[in-house]
């Protein structure tokens, strides 16, 4: 089918090939430099400090009194001792550095599977930049993220450009399940390839992209290799079961909300929506038939998100190459369908005119484009900056985290053992590390009846005095105006001994 | 044709009439269900008792002691009425029987609807059972049932529109006056003429903008006239009253209720992806908007059921044409369609129907949990009720918000709720108020006292139930595994003066009339 108005290749616009994407790379890299400050931060740099002094990896808990000398699959013991390597080396700068690096490299990674004009790629990235940010936090969580987007990549070339570099799962993988328990998703992808590439044959597609049988059945054979070698980890062929494990706590559903699934009366979660939206919208008004494993991952991964928001980041990853080449063949449809009404509006001779390639000044180019980039980038690294400022971190810090009521406890010395909120956890682990916690982060540790324990003590349910009695607690350390507040406050036998606007401190009277 | 190959014709049911039966009887195998998912149901069959006995549409509140005699806007009086009429007739079983009838003709036309537009009865069979399924999590014997039937059959007039047959306008308006009679969902049918507006030729464009204006200007023929369009509007725009409505919450895709839904959206992205057929741009709108509107909202899945099966049903049929593989299956739909064309048994669905009546009427439970068509104990506060109807309990009281029906229901007009399922009467303040009593916010003694709230009835675990049982104020007069009814202790007179003192005079006198002075 003649496209009239196809753009002609313009060998001199060498732009294209990287001044766009580097753009579109500040940019991500600015929006994710953030102050690195998530609840689970501190007891993975608590870990990563105990790894590294020990030589060994942290695999018996040592934080709480609840799960004192019982292991812990720690899956994410080589992140947590490159976390506490950057955090030493530079603080939060490094952190936050490091953070806005890996995301802008996941999003990269998914440039690079667009097969679409750069200009259209990245808008199509920064518009999914807010999908995937809420992941894009200091946790081991994104490293997990940025090896789903080397594989997705890798995918590409097999698929899409015949190149097989599927060996490199193989260290991969063995890297994978020694940084997070997030390989699973890695093992998603692999079976909605393969599925997708078995339903192409069944539809009777035809085409370069489409994998041969024998490429089938080598990819399963790479699936089994993968799943094999995830067992070399501290951890050995305990770490199959982690992901199973975690998924099925059903406190995780109730109360965390990054396990729940989406609320989109939120702003903040609406954008998953209309990714899902176009990506339904495009493929249903192109002609372009949906590729079976595009089909598999973004009804796959779509799935996910709707059951948990953290798969947001992954959905994004899978949805955007889709959504990029729909999208184009649309255009190119419509340009095609409407081929009369734009040759009305341009004249074909004028649209020769304003495609004719520029005269020829690479120099001034090539300096105009670097000190924009360079202008940009410099933006880009201030911001980094001035987020990761210790005073900002500290003002945060005191926002989220009961700073002042740590300093009382550490000035006064209660004795015995202490109830925390979940959420202070981890920063008691790092900042209290005389008074092992009640319960942190790390909720593959505790089970479902035990946080369902925690969560109707720490509301002031039926049941609190059992369960602060029955794990010996004697001072507590909670949100202001809670229900635990509210009944300790009534209650003889505690006492209020600190307060502040954000955190309460009681302690058992004998 | 002779009378002997007549015969099983007359007998033999259609696809249609079969999955009528199958529905109406899963529905009845549903009933507590319907009864006891949530709680407003006792506040219908009581607004619609009301207007049987009256013969007049309540247009304030005779409901609450807190909004008494403020303007109430009556926007579901017509479905009201019907349900009460089937209480009337049979009671609880009655609203179960008249509720699964809804449910079985709604899709049964969502049934036809898919078969008109893909003309293979498999396909259309699937979609049909599959959108029942995906709308089920919302299968509660209240008027919102009205809203479901409703969209499918404006949906079918303005796809007939859209087609070119437009010598059935008339249907248009009539729909949207029963409409907006029967339930506020009537808005639903705007936004569905809207999307179909965007793509009419400017010819055709004149026709449709006058019978969506000739439909807006119906729906003023109702008892508060403008007023139906300000409440239902007034509601959708409060953040903070659908925030905090359970029904208006997205789907948890946790619950297994919602995996339907799931599975509808899977197959929609699978099915668009894989066509290459032309897709008609006012379904892809009408599926993309509803697919957004249900993610945004629980209650919007049973209309994204039945507007989305028919387009699905579409765009399946003309995949499975195109693929080999599925030959064989459209040569054996075709042979079914035949033979189905030529059957006559549509009386089985009356029969059946008639077979669920005698058997409920004889008191045989047809419920698949065994429990019978009641308000569950396990569920509202029955045992509570009934100790207060013994022991004539006097005087304002403050409830469980999805006890209000129930309590209607029960209780009403001796006594009145403090608030019911009726949010956008109840508004945001009284919500924030009782939101304030039940979590023990600051200033939660205030609320049960400015509403001179003499007793409470709440589940005994609940914050409010365990911190009034701890005040010497209150005593417990009733208690069981639901429910907890504690009441004023007179005997603590001090702190009774004072709160009436507090009040002023009219306080004081207040206290007389509602005998809190009786001791």
């Amino acid at each position: 089918m003649k496209t009239v108005y196809k753009m002609e290749e313009n060998k001199d616009s060498i732009q294209n090939r990287w001044f766009i994407p580097v753009v579109m790379l500040v940019l991500v890299f600015a929006m994710a430099a953030r102050t690195p400050l998530d609840s689970d931060l501190w007891w993975h740099l608590r870990a990563g400090e105990a790894t590294w002094q020990s030589g060994k990896p942290i695999l018996v808990d040592s934080f709480s009194h609840t799960r004192a000398g019982m292991p812990w699959i720690n899956h994410s013991w080589l992140s947590q001792v490159g976390m506490y390597l950057l955090f030493r080396a530079g603080g939060s700068l490094a952190i936050g550095a490091a953070v806005a690096a890996l995301a802008t490299l996941s999003m990269g990674l998914v440039y690079m599977q667009m097969g679409v004009s750069p200009i259209l790629r990245a808008f199509l990235i920064l518009l999914a930049t807010p999908i995937a940010a809420p992941v894009w936090s200091p946790r081991p969580q994104l490293a997990s993220l940025v090896l789903f987007g080397v594989l997705a990549y890798l995918f590409y070339l097999y698929k899409c450009q015949q190149r097989d570099y599927l060996w490199v799962c193989i260290p991969l993988f063995v890297l994978w399940s020694n940084l997070h328990g997030g390989y699973v998703l890695g093992f998603l992808l692999f079976v909605a390839l393969i599925a997708g590439e078995m339903l192409n044959h069944f539809l009777g597609l035809e085409g370069r992209e489409i994998v041969p049988w024998k490429g089938i059945a080598r990819l399963g054979v790479w699936l089994g290799v993968a799943w094999l070698v995830v067992a070399i980890n501290p951890n050995g062929t305990a770490m199959w079961a982690i992901p199973i494990r975690t998924v099925s706590i059903g406190a995780l559903r109730d109360f965390i909300s990054e396990w729940q699934s989406p609320d989109f009366h939120q702003l903040t979660q609406q954008p998953f929506l209309w990714l899902l939206l176009a990506t339904l919208g495009t493929a249903g008004l192109s002609r372009r038939r949906l590729d079976g494993s595009d089909l598999l991952n973004v009804g796959g991964f779509a799935f996910l998100a709707m059951l948990a928001r953290r798969n947001y980041g992954p959905f994004a990853m899978v949805a955007v190459p889709v959504l990029a080449r729909h999208l184009s063949a649309l255009g190119l449809e419509w340009r095609v369908r409407h081929r009369e009404r734009l040759e009305h509006l341009i004249p074909p001779e004028r649209w020769k005119r304003l495609n004719r390639p520029v005269a020829r000044r690479p120099g001034w180019t090539l300096a105009l484009n670097a000190l924009f980039i360079a202008l940009l980038a410099g933006a880009a690294i201030c911001k980094l900056y001035w987020v990761t400022t210790p005073e900002l971190v500290a003002k945060y810090s005191e926002r989220f985290y009961p700073a002042k009521a740590v300093q009382w406890i550490e000035a006064n010395q209660p004795t015995g053992r202490m109830f925390n909120n979940y959420n202070w956890g981890g920063y008691l682990a790092w900042e209290l590390r005389a008074y092992p916690v009640f319960v942190d982060g790390r909720t593959d540790l505790y089970d479902d009846q035990f946080l369902r324990e925690y969560q109707q003590a720490a509301a002031g349910e039926q049941g609190w005095e059992e369960t602060l009695d029955y794990y010996a607690v004697n001072f507590v350390l909670s949100e202001a105006g809670s229900g635990l507040d509210r009944e300790l406050g009534r209650s003889a036998e505690w006492a209020k001994a600190y307060d502040d606007e954000m955190a309460v401190v009681y302690i058992r009277e004998r | 044709m002779d009378a002997d190959s007549r015969f099983p014709n007359i007998l033999l049911p259609r696809l249609g009439d079969i999955l009528f039966i199958a529905l109406f009887v899963a529905v009845i195998g549903l009933g507590p269900r319907l009864l006891n998912q949530d709680g407003d149901l006792g506040r219908h069959l009581t607004i619609g008792e009301y207007i049987l006995d009256n013969g007049n549409i309540p247009t304030r509140d005779l409901f609450s002691h807190t909004l008494a005699g403020a303007a109430l806007t009556p926007h579901e009086w017509l479905a009201q009425v019907i349900f009460a009429g089937a209480n009337r007739l049979g009671g609880l079983d009655g609203v179960v029987i008249f509720s699964a009838l809804l449910i079985a003709v709604t899709f049964t036309l969502v049934y036809r609807q898919c078969y008109q537009r893909s003309r293979i009865a498999l396909i259309s069979l699937g979609w049909a059972i599959l959108g029942a399924a995906t709308a089920s999590l919302h299968w509660i014997a209240r008027p919102h049932l009205f809203t479901i039937l409703m969209a499918i059959l404006w949906v079918r007039e303005l796809e007939r529109i859209r087609l070119g047959g437009g010598s059935r306008w008339w249907a248009l308006p009539i729909l949207m006056l029963l409409w907006a009679n029967l339930h506020g969902g009537f808005l639903v049918g705007f936004v569905i003429w809207g999307i179909y507006l965007i793509r009419f030729q400017f010819s055709e464009t004149s026709k449709m903008l006058a019978l969506g204006v000739i439909s807006a200007l119906i729906t003023l023929i109702n008892p508060v006239g403008w007023r139906l369009w300000e409440t239902g509007l007034g509601f959708l725009r409060n953040p903070y009253l659908v925030g905090h409505t359970a029904e208006y919450l997205p789907p948890d895709f946790h619950q297994a209720s919602a995996w339907p839904f799931l599975v509808m959206i899977a197959l929609s992205i699978l099915l668009l992806g894989l066509s290459r057929d032309r897709k008609v741009f006012v379904h892809i709108l009408l599926l993309a908007a509803w697919t957004v509107m249900g993610l945004y909202s629980a209650r919007n899945i049973p209309l994204y059921a039945v507007i989305s099966a028919p387009i699905l049903a579409e765009v399946s049929a003309g995949l499975i044409r195109r693929l080999p593989f599925f030959k064989a299956f459209v040569q054996l739909d075709e042979r079914l369609v035949e033979v189905d064309r030529g059957l006559r048994g549509h009386v089985w669905p009356a029969l059946a129907g008639l077979a669920v009546v005698a058997a409920l009427a004889r008191g045989i439970i047809l419920d698949f949990s065994g429990q019978g068509n009641h308000f569950s104990p396990q569920v509202f506060p029955v045992k509570a009720v009934d100790w207060m109807e013994a022991h004539s309990i006097i005087g304002a009281g403050f409830n469980y918000f999805p006890w209000g029906g129930y309590l209607l229901y029960r209780t009403w007009p001796e006594q009145r709720v403090f608030i019911d399922g009726q949010t956008d009467f109840y508004g945001e303040q009284l919500t924030r108020q009782y939101e304030k009593a039940i979590s023990l916010q600051p200033g939660w003694r205030e609320v049960l006292h400015e509403n001179h709230v003499r007793w409470v009835l709440m589940p005994p675990e609940s914050l409010l139930a365990r911190a009034l049982q701890a005040e010497p104020g209150w005593i417990t007069l009733f208690r069981d595994d639901t429910a907890i009814l504690l009441d004023m202790n007179l005997d603590y007179s001090p702190d009774i003066s004072q709160i009436w003192e507090s009040l002023g005079e009219n306080g004081i006198q207040d206290g007389r009339e509602q005998g809190f002075y009786t001791k």
